[in-house]
Parts: C-alpha cells; structure tokens; sequence
C-alpha cells in the first residue's frame, strides 16, 4: 500500500519524536542493555518498526517507548542466554562502573526493568506492569525484591 | 554541626541511574538514513544456533498488552514436542513406580498411615512402633480452616540470628517473601520452568493503622497460558515485645494453600503427632515435611492421606509443612507450627489453642 497523506502525516509526528526524544530513548535503553551501540540500535529498530502503526495511537513517544522497552526485555533476556552459553570474561569498562550501577546489572531481567522504569522514568506501578507485560503486584515484587537485593550488596 | 543524613538506596539508585544516563549524548542519524537500514539487526542472537532455550526464553508473556520477540514465541512452539513427550515418559515412570510401591507393600504407611521418618529425621528407632493418638486429644486449628486465628497459633520458628531475616521482621511483605522463597518458592526457578509467582502486599486484618494480624497473598501461574496452579496466603501477626521499647516484630503464623491442598485434624499428645492432608487435585506431586525433614513425597492415596508419626520433639514446637511440587519445583505451600502439649488449652468445641504464644526455640530455615 503506497504511503497516503494521512500517513505521511503521522510519520510526521513520529519523526518529530525521532528528533526530539532520541537521545533520551537511548539513555532508557542503555540503562536496561548496558550496552552503548545496542542501545542506539534498539531505538533505531523500534522507530523503524513504528512507522506506519501509529495512525490512531495518541502518543507515538509512548508507543516507541514501549518498543524500546519490550525490545531491550527481549534482548536482556536472550543475551543472558548468550552469556550462559558462552561464557566470556567481564567487560573491563564494566568492572570500572560504579558499585551502585554493578549492583543493578546483576539483578535479574525483570527485576532492572522495573527498576529502571521506576526510578529513571518514574512510572507508576500499572504502566510499568503493562511495558513488561506482567501484573500490578509482580511489578511491586519485583522491586521490593529488586531493592532488598541491591541493600545486600551495596556499601551502607 | 548538622548531621549527614545517609542516603536511601531508593536515592541512590535513582542518582545512579540518572548519572549513567546522562553519559550518553547522542544525536540522532538523519531519518532518511535511519529508515533506510535493514530492520531486524538488533538481536544478533541466531536461534538455529541455540540448542533448547530454557522455558522463560520460550514463553513470552501475553498478559497485559502485546509484545515483540515473534521468533521467541516460534522457538516455544517448536520446543513443545520434546517438552510433551519427556512429560509423557516421566509419567510412564511415575505410574510404574507407584504399581510396583503398592504391590510390595510400602514402608511408607500402615492402614492407618503410619509414617516413619526418613533418614537423618527425628526418632528412627520409632520406625516400627506402632503409634497411636490418643482418643480424646482434639485437633489443632490449622492454616486454611475457618478456626484459624493468626493471633492464636504458633509461629513458624525464623532463624532471626540471620541479618536479612531480623530485618524481614520489620516488614510482613518482606517477611512472607523471605519464607516463601526460603521454603523454595523462588521465584527465579520457577520462571525459568515457566511459572510466575506472585505476591501482593500485606493486607490487615483489622481496620486499623497499626495492624497486629493480616495475611500476604500469593499465587503461581504458568506463563505460557496463565492457567493458575495454586493461591493461598502466609498469614501473619505481631509478635509479643519482650522489651517493652522495641516494636513487636512480625511472625509467620502459617501458611495456605486454598482450595486444593488442607492440612486438617492436626493432633499432638502422647508422644505423636497425627495430621492428615487433603490434596484436592489428586495431584501426584506432594511433599511432606515435618520439622523440615521429609515424610512423604509423592501422590497422596486417594487424594487423602493421615500422616501418625513419633513426635520428633514433644517439648519444642512442630513444624508441618506441605508443598505441591510442579515440574520438580515447590508451586505451593501449606505449614503450620505446632505447640508442645503441655503449652495447648482445650476449648469447649473439641479444637485445641495454645495457651500463650509459644517462642520456637528450633532455628530454621
């Protein structure tokens, strides 16, 4: 189907995001990859992955973001298979991190999901709940959870 | 001076977060250029090079709005042949295990469902005797039933020596976690096997501020189609200051599965503990503890099973607890803790309360 004015229109709006909330798309996703260039190119793919369905969504920020989310979820997850499959050593940038920031990469998945979109995005409990595709109370779990680990672990 | 005050963990993951993310400062590419790459080249994982991803990777949760990793969804559907038919062969097995243990005769149980413990339990020299409860000895209100008061049982002994367990106790949510996951319900493997475990806030009792009963409800579910597998609550209450500065803390009072796992007729008198257990599903996973050594493990006969068993410690306080094992993993809980007999009161309708709040002197988990 050729491109119609109404969805030139909205990929307006959606290159009007591009534009303007890049950058912090990208943060959002290195705080769930760790990962510099995965990051960008998550946000990349998720922008491309948009156009043409954002016709009657009434914030194509919030439908990126979500894509950006589920995407990042998605990648954490099988990198973690990865990992196990492959061992490697330690990344030395990562050794370099600060104690908090190593504390949060070795929580779960989940776990840094909502973390991140708790305490980085600040959402509540029910849109975190609907970006990681689980229930209200399993995204409180987790973060009560997320931060008794990180309590652990972190220098008082 | 003014004092420093010490940073919560909640600021300083929220400044971490912000400090990491202000590192990047990137500009976007120009969106012609951008639009004009290959989708798809984010994930760079091949899955023709992966062997049997493990099920959390192969079930991707459809619950509360849609979501990306079509491939994922395809590796699920094509793992599910070889998942059946291991289900079906350990199924032939269990069944032959279950013939061939009643037509030997099991060790297990007597008519009356005599238990001896197994090894390592408490009292193998009672393995042979031949227990009995005596008649007049009523039942113990247990976890689950209507009697049930948390403020009146036992608590379920807590190893409060250990850092995250004293701090626990300052917080019921935390507090019914913590026992959840200690009692194996973590929440890690299960996903990994493909089950979410689920856990609300406390919730009062009492209409009050300041609580001193409520319950933490739970669940499990499997991920692939949200069937749930079991639900119950840990109940808890505040436990009695014997300083009279500190505030009580919290105690787990029991735990219960609803609906289709009872722990009823608990009795213990005359040197035995008797209980029985009605496992509703007929499920053929069923694991029975008693002061954490194991009594049973398997299907209950008949879905129904009395359990009489030498009392491994007639001055200290019990522990009973059941769990449903799912795929080889603990899916639900029922447990109890039982009084000594010399710290229970008998009552007019037949069921027996402990006369004080008993403190467990055995440390566990």
């Amino acid at each position: 189907m050729g491109a119609t004015a109404g969805s030139t229109r909205w990929d307006d709006r959606l290159v009007r995001v591009y534009r303007d909330r890049y950058r912090d798309l990208v943060r959002l996703a290195y705080l769930l990859t760790r990962q510099r260039d995965v990051a960008e190119e998550i946000v990349q793919d998720a922008f491309i992955a948009s156009r043409g369905k954002i016709d009657d969504v009434r914030d194509p920020f919030l439908y990126v973001r979500a894509a950006v989310v589920n995407r990042c979820y998605s990648w954490g997850r099988r990198a973690k298979l990865e990992r196990e499959r492959l061992p490697r050593p330690p990344d030395p940038a990562d050794l370099a991190a600060d104690e908090m920031w190593d504390a949060i990469a070795s929580l779960g998945e989940r776990q840094r999901a909502a973390i991140v979109l708790r305490f980085y995005e600040d959402l509540p409990d029910k849109e975190i709940a609907e970006l990681l595709g689980c229930r209200v109370p399993t995204v409180r779990t987790a973060i009560h959870r997320g931060l008794r680990a990180l309590r652990k672990v972190v220098t008082p | 001076m003014s004092p420093v005050r010490r940073q919560t963990v909640e600021e300083r993951v929220r400044a971490s977060l912000h400090r990491r993310a202000a590192e990047i400062d990137v500009e976007p590419p120009p969106w012609e250029e951008a639009v004009g790459r290959a989708s798809g080249v984010v994930v760079p994982l091949r899955p023709a090079e992966v062997d049997r991803p493990p099920a959390h990777l192969r079930a991707p949760r459809r619950r509360g709005g849609s979501r990306s990793g079509r491939d994922g969804w395809c590796l699920h559907r094509l793992s599910l042949r070889p998942v059946l038919a291991t289900a079906a062969a350990l199924l032939v097995v269990v069944a032959a295990a279950v013939v061939i243990d009643t037509r030997l005769g099991s060790e297990r149980t007597d008519g009356e469902g005599q238990a001896p413990l197994s090894d390592g339990g408490p009292r193998q020299e009672d393995r042979a005797a031949t227990l009995a409860v005596p008649d007049d000895l009523p039942s113990i209100p247990a976890p689950g039933g209507t009697d049930f008061r948390p403020d009146q049982a036992a608590a379920l002994p807590l190893d409060t020596a250990r850092p995250e367990v004293l701090e626990a106790t300052g917080d019921p949510t935390e507090l019914a976690l913590l026992y959840l996951l200690e009692m194996g319900l973590d929440d890690h493997r299960l996903e990994e096997h493909g089950i979410q475990l689920q856990v609300d806030e406390f919730k009062s009792d009492e209409p009050t501020t300041d609580p001193s009963n409520g319950t933490v409800w739970w669940s499990t579910w499997n991920v692939d189609d949200g069937e749930r597998l079991a639900n119950g609550g840990v109940f808890l209450r505040r436990g009695q200051s014997g300083t009279g500065e500190a505030e009580p803390a919290w105690e787990i009072a029991g735990a219960s599965t609803f609906e289709t796992m009872v722990l009823l007729d608990v009795r213990r008198g005359g040197g035995t503990l008797r209980f029985t257990v009605n496992d509703l599903t007929a499920d053929p996973a069923v694991l029975v503890l008693v002061d954490g050594t194991e009594v049973h493990e398997g299907e209950l006969r008949g879905g129904n099973e009395t359990f009489t068993l030498a009392d491994p410690d007639p001055d200290d306080v019990v522990t009973i607890e059941v769990l449903h094992l799912v795929r080889g993993l603990r899916a639900s809980i029922t447990a109890m803790a039982v009084p000594p007999e010399d710290e229970l009161v008998r009552v007019g309708d037949g069921t027996t309360l402990p006369a004080r709040i008993p403190t467990p002197t055995t440390v566990r988990p």
